[in-house]
């Protein structure tokens, strides 16, 4: 164990020089050299997320789901008993719901072979060194304790299913913000939480919804008092390690009349060969004149399945704003969506993904108009490569009531090259007429003439491309907090270095 | 992972082909507040296409299948019907004499049927029995056919029903334009049934003109199709005014380098009608054109679904499409369901889509008051404006004002009540 | 004795919650010239507006008359048909109108009569030409894809075919060359006699250089400040607003 991290540490070394060489004789790099700094690049740096620790669990559920299991993981959870029916009354409609007749094919997922629920062995600690090393050394790896030192109000992390380290500054406690891992919340904030979860995203929705409240585990709670602005993000991460295995995080964020707040949600998986089931649930309360924006960035690893449900409802001269990076992942299903509940509530989606060789990337978001004078805008930008699928999938409503209000999306796509897809599928549904509703699509390919252009300035054709595409997401990446858009653009020049050659 | 895109894209196309037998899963006891909310609003017709009658079926409308709440992937349709009989008239178009008309199909040469695209095969079926009036036309090779061949049917309380197929094929380098215009006597109960099909070979130019001036008791279903080789140009005009729930579908395939498909949909929607419309153009072939242009005006209670659909297959490099809509709203209680999907598999592509949607400007509707037209005389004018570039280009005068006149109709009777 | 066609009294209106218009008193009889005049913002667009009838304002208190009738509630097509017009300072572009088809429907709603076609389109044409607009412009969409002097003279055109008792020109003058404001000019004299009046908003004089004006009216914040006879022109040209808003 020990020596292995060390001769990745080795690896990760390596790559420093690699990039500091690469900055250094740019114009004398031929094509085979490249190749051969790309193959090893793109190892290192997969490198960084694919370590995987030996499955050193304490408890782990049989490989099916049954009304047994979903009462044992309550038991061991402790949790109160309207919970455990919840979990119960969510099995029996996911035995019920089929699966769904659209999207991606989801054949290679067999349920019964998805390890419902994994438990690392060690309860939460709120020190970073009472944190059992291998699991320390995870999240170190990732960067995330220096994250927390350097700028973030709050840290969460998630390894598989359990909440291994939740810590909050003392003076955000002392304003009444709450942030903690779910269980505790259903024990201590036991009213608020009843009175929410899954009220937003009930388990009749659709199979997977269903199937995480059965099984949900882990995941955060915040609640920002009314009048409350967080300076710094808070932030969560979610890792899973257990092959085989499926994480059912549950978020539930409310932000009272009139605060503001930014929640970070960053994710990722070792590469396995085992098919891995993400399945998480995001409810997010926005009141009035609160401002919530959740930023995602997904780097899941290849072989995971993310069928992940996000729900915003905003109240009267409330705010969501979604910003969403999806990068990983074998098949991703997610769109974000937005309930514009009180008048002059808004939403701003802002989107990006990048679907790399054996990916399938099935995206977008929904926003429903529901009162007067709400306002959404979409932004959304897939790049599709390798064989890679990008979808963009979206619905807007504007209800009857929803006078008065507007819409408006602008999506665009990528294509690197003709053996990967990108599909634009939106639905408007808009009934009345006191409305704006405005779509555009694009796709297309990087224009010869950009990259003869740059190329007339020195740049290698590489280099220009890689400078289009990055053009191309800058609108995004500027949305993103510094290390976040610099983690971005760094996954974004991993997956392009393929792209030539 | 292309085989993940093959099994999704069988999966979808032989739901499309077939009829969609999927059952929604009913009422839910427990909603979400969205649920509640869209379910209160919108109703359950909305998912439900309303009154499926004896001979009709809930099909799919959508190429690629998405959430059953966008309510767009599928709606009723009449798939077959009684027999209906005779229907009077001429057996040949009047044309000139170097057109080849036949009464029957049967010489029809069929590699691919673009119509079959949306057409359940009961539906086909039932057209290739019943068909009451086949035109076969010819235009052979590097003719020009100058004047619009126009074939007017009219359907009357005494013959009530027409099934009709036509199928024209135009030999390299030969040009025409063919109207078919539907009209039929106001508050009789009638029934159209039609499918057209056009194979345009090499470098040959055919312009379809489809209007539908139904009155508002009328049944109405309608399947174009489409096939371009090398160098053609399709031209289609759909203008879909009256009819009480007028249904149809165009599909286009540029199948040749270089083929062009420019596809001009007017309708217009008021009382309590529901209109159904699919477009599609397919790039198969390289360095392909195509533009989709939809205009509409929407009034009342009524319900107007329009998809449109742009697909570009692999190999189909140096095309371009670019799909539009404009809808003009003039009444709080429309219900405007739009599709505006793209699907790319082609990375030597550019393909563009923009839909926009929404009431009168009312500063414009001030300028004009400005001028002393009445806010109905205004909203006339307007609405007028609003699909006249796409009804100029019916080569026939009197048609176009006979849909500008049921456009000013509706708004008299619709802009009172606004 | 002449005759009294617009009387505004004690006028004050609002947008948004936002009060733009502040106790107006003004009255113009038949053969008169009016020019309104005040600094950026001072709202004078406004009040043009407010005459025609512009649904974004709302009358809080006083009223409009028009030849004696209150016209304060009616819709701006009644005012139009009455004989107000107001030629607009960016006025819309409309795709699918053609400029002829506009003007006709305009001039039988005005007039309540029947217009025929040819005696109309010659009656466009030299209205056209005198105003130097290619005779092809009556074909195209009402002020798609026009210059902004186009609009200009366009707007002048349907004051010219319209002939209205009181024309409002507000900024008509504003962005156009020194050839296009003479024309302009030109029209603005033909149509001008005993029995109908213009009031103009201007910010450059040159337009007022050959017409008779009889009154100048200065509006700042909303209010009237000050009623004069044209000599003020020179002064505020010379020394600014400040020097008349005392």
């Amino acid at each position: 164990m020990e020596g292995n991290r060390m001769e990745k540490t080795g690896n990760l070394k390596n790559t420093g020089n690699h990039t500091d060489q690469m900055a250094k004789d740019r114009k004398a790099r031929e094509a085979e050299k490249l190749e051969r700094q790309k193959a090893m690049l793109e190892e290192a740096d997969r490198e960084r997320f694919d370590f995987r620790d030996k499955d050193q669990s304490s408890f782990k559920t049989e490989k099916g789901l049954t009304s047994e299991i979903v009462t044992e993981i309550s038991k061991m959870k402790n949790e109160p008993d309207w919970m455990l029916q919840h979990r119960l009354r969510s099995l029996e409609i996911y035995n019920r719901l089929p699966m769904p007749d659209w999207g991606p094919s989801l054949d290679e997922l067999h349920m019964d072979d998805i390890v419902a629920y994994v438990k690392p062995n060690t309860n939460m600690k709120s020190d970073w060194n009472q944190v059992p090393g291998y699991i320390k050394d995870t999240f170190e790896r990732l960067g995330i304790p220096q994250a927390e030192q350097k700028s973030l109000a709050g840290v969460g992390a998630q390894y598989d299913s359990e909440v291994v380290y939740h810590n909050i500054r003392d003076e955000l406690s002392k304003q009444g913000v709450i942030y903690t891992d779910m269980e505790t919340a259903v024990r201590e904030h036991e009213d608020m939480v009843r009175k929410l979860f899954m009220k937003l995203v009930p388990p009749e929705e659709h199979k997977f919804v269903a199937l995480h409240g059965a099984v949900w585990s882990g995941g955060s709670f915040v609640y920002v008092p009314e009048g409350v602005h967080l300076e710094f993000p808070l932030q969560s991460y979610f890792r899973l390690n257990a092959a085989g295995a499926g994480q059912f995080e549950h978020t539930l964020i409310v932000v009272d009349k009139g605060a503001s707040a930014h929640f970070i949600e960053g994710c990722s998986a070792p590469g396995y060969n085992m098919l891995n089931l993400h399945a998480g649930c995001v409810e997010l309360y926005v009141r009035e004149g609160a401002t919530l924006r959740y930023s995602t960035i997904e780097n899941w690893s290849k072989n995971m399945m993310n069928l992940n449900t996000k729900r915003a409802v905003v109240e009267k001269n409330g705010t969501i704003e979604w910003i969403s990076g999806t990068f990983g992942s074998h098949v991703t299903m997610l769109y974000p969506s937005s309930i514009l509940k009180g008048e002059e509530a808004r939403s701003t989606f802002t989107g990006i993904s990048f679907s790399g060789k054996g990916q399938n990337l099935d995206t977008g978001t929904k926003v429903v108009h529901a009162a007067p004078n709400t306002y959404s805008t979409i932004h959304s930008r897939s790049i599709s490569k390798d064989g890679g699928i990008a979808v963009y999938r979206s619905t807007v409503d504007i209800l009857p009531q929803a006078v008065g209000s507007k819409s408006s999306a602008v999506c665009e796509s990528l294509m690197m090259d003709s053996a990967s897809r990108s599909d634009t599928i939106p639905s408007l549904n808009i009934r009345t007429d006191a409305s704006d509703v405005g779509h555009e699509a694009k796709v297309g390919r990087i224009s010869d003439e950009s990259v003869f252009y740059l190329m007339t300035r020195g740049l290698t054709e590489q280099e220009a491309r890689a400078m289009i595409v990055r053009g191309f997401v800058e609108p995004i990446s500027r949305e993103l907090p510094l290390e976040y858009a610099v983690e971005m653009n760094r996954l974004i020049n991993i997956e392009l270095d393929g792209t030539i050659g | 992972m292309r085989q993940d895109t093959l099994k999704q894209n069988t999966r979808d196309q032989r739901a499309l082909k077939q009829d969609t037998k999927r059952q929604e899963t009913g009422k839910r006891p427990n909603q979400s507040v969205l649920e509640q909310d869209l379910e209160r609003h919108q109703g359950p017709d909305m998912e439900q296409p309303q009154g499926l009658g004896e001979h009709e079926k809930k099909v799919q409308r959508m190429q690629t299948r998405t959430w059953s709440r966008s309510y767009v992937n599928d709606a009723g349709m009449a798939v077959s019907g009684p027999d209906p009989g005779s229907f009077p008239g001429d057996a040949a178009i009047p044309a000139s004499g170097r057109i080849i008309q036949e009464q029957s199909l049967d010489q029809v040469p069929m590699e691919e049927d673009a119509a079959g695209f949306f057409l359940p095969g009961e539906a086909g079926t039932f057209l290739d029995q019943y068909a009451n009036r086949r035109h076969y036309l010819r235009i052979p090779r590097g003719y020009t056919e100058q004047d619009p061949i126009v074939l007017d049917l009219h359907l009357t309380g005494e013959n009530p029903d027409l099934v009709d197929d036509v199928f024209i094929e135009a030999e390299e380098d030969s040009r025409v334009t063919v109207l078919i215009n539907y009209t039929s006597e106001e508050g009789q109960k009638v029934r159209h049934y039609g499918r057209t099909r056009i194979l345009a070979h090499r470098n040959a130019h055919v312009k379809l003109v489809k209007a539908q001036v139904l009155g508002k008791t009328a049944a109405h279903t309608d399947f174009i199709g489409g096939i371009a080789e090398e160098g053609a140009r399709l031209d289609v005009v759909l203008a879909e005014i009256g009819a009480r729930n007028p249904f149809s579908s165009c599909n286009l395939v540029l199948k040749g380098e270089g083929s062009e498909a420019e596809l001009d949909a007017v309708y217009l929607g008021d009382g309590q009608r529901s209109l159904d419309m699919s477009c599609r153009v397919e790039h198969r072939g390289k360095k392909t054109l195509s533009r989709i242009t939809a205009k509409g005006v929407l009034l009342e209670q009524c319900k107007k679904t329009f998809r449109d659909t742009l697909d570009f297959i692999s190999g189909a490099a140096g095309s371009r499409g670019r799909e539009e809509e404009n809808v003009l709203m003039l009444s709080p209680d429309v219900r405007n369901l739009s599709a505006p999907v793209m699907l790319c598999g082609e990375e030597n592509v550019e393909g563009d889509h923009a839909l926009s949607s929404g009431r009168l400007d009312e500063r414009i509707l001030f300028y004009l008051m400005s001028r002393g037209l009445s806010e109905v005389e205004a909203k006339k004018l307007l609405a007028e404006a609003a699909v006249s570039s796409v009804v100029e280009k019916i080569p026939e005068e009197s048609i176009q004002n006979r849909i500008r006149e049921r456009v000013r109709k509706a708004i008299e009777k619709g802009g009172q009540m606004a | 004795m002449p005759k009294n066609l617009l009387s505004i009294h004690n006028l004050s209106a609002s947008a948004g919650g936002k009060r733009i218009l502040d106790g107006i008193d003004l009255s113009i009889q038949a053969g008169e010239v009016h020019v309104l005049m005040g600094p950026n913002g001072a709202g004078k667009s406004t009040l043009a507006n407010v005459i025609m009838g512009d649904p974004r304002y709302h009358v809080e208190d006083g009223s409009i008359l028009f030849e004696g009738e209150d016209i304060t509630e009616e819709k701006p097509d009644v005012r139009a048909r009455k004989g107000i017009f107001l030629s607009f300072q960016a006025p819309e572009e409309i795709p699918g109108i053609t400029v002829e088809n506009f003007l006709r429907s305009a001039k039988a709603a005005c007039t309540g009569e029947e217009i025929r076609l040819i005696p109309f389109r010659k009656e466009l044409r030299s209205r056209m030409e005198e105003l130097g607009i290619d005779p092809s412009y009556a074909t195209r969409y009402l002020n798609v894809g026009f210059s902004g002097g186009e609009k200009k003279k366009n707007e002048v055109l349907q004051m010219a075919v319209l002939n209205p008792k009181l024309a409002i020109l507000d900024e008509t003058d504003s962005g156009l060359d020194i050839d296009a404001v003479r024309t302009i000019s030109g029209s603005i004299h033909r149509y001008k006699g005993k029995d109908n009046a213009i009031l103009i908003i201007t910010h450059i004089t040159r337009i007022l250089e050959d017409l008779p004006v009889d009154y100048v009216h200065i509006i700042a914040n909303g209010r009237m400040v000050r009623t004069t006879d044209a000599s003020v022109i020179d002064k505020i040209n010379r020394e600014g607003y400040a020097s008349v808003l005392g």
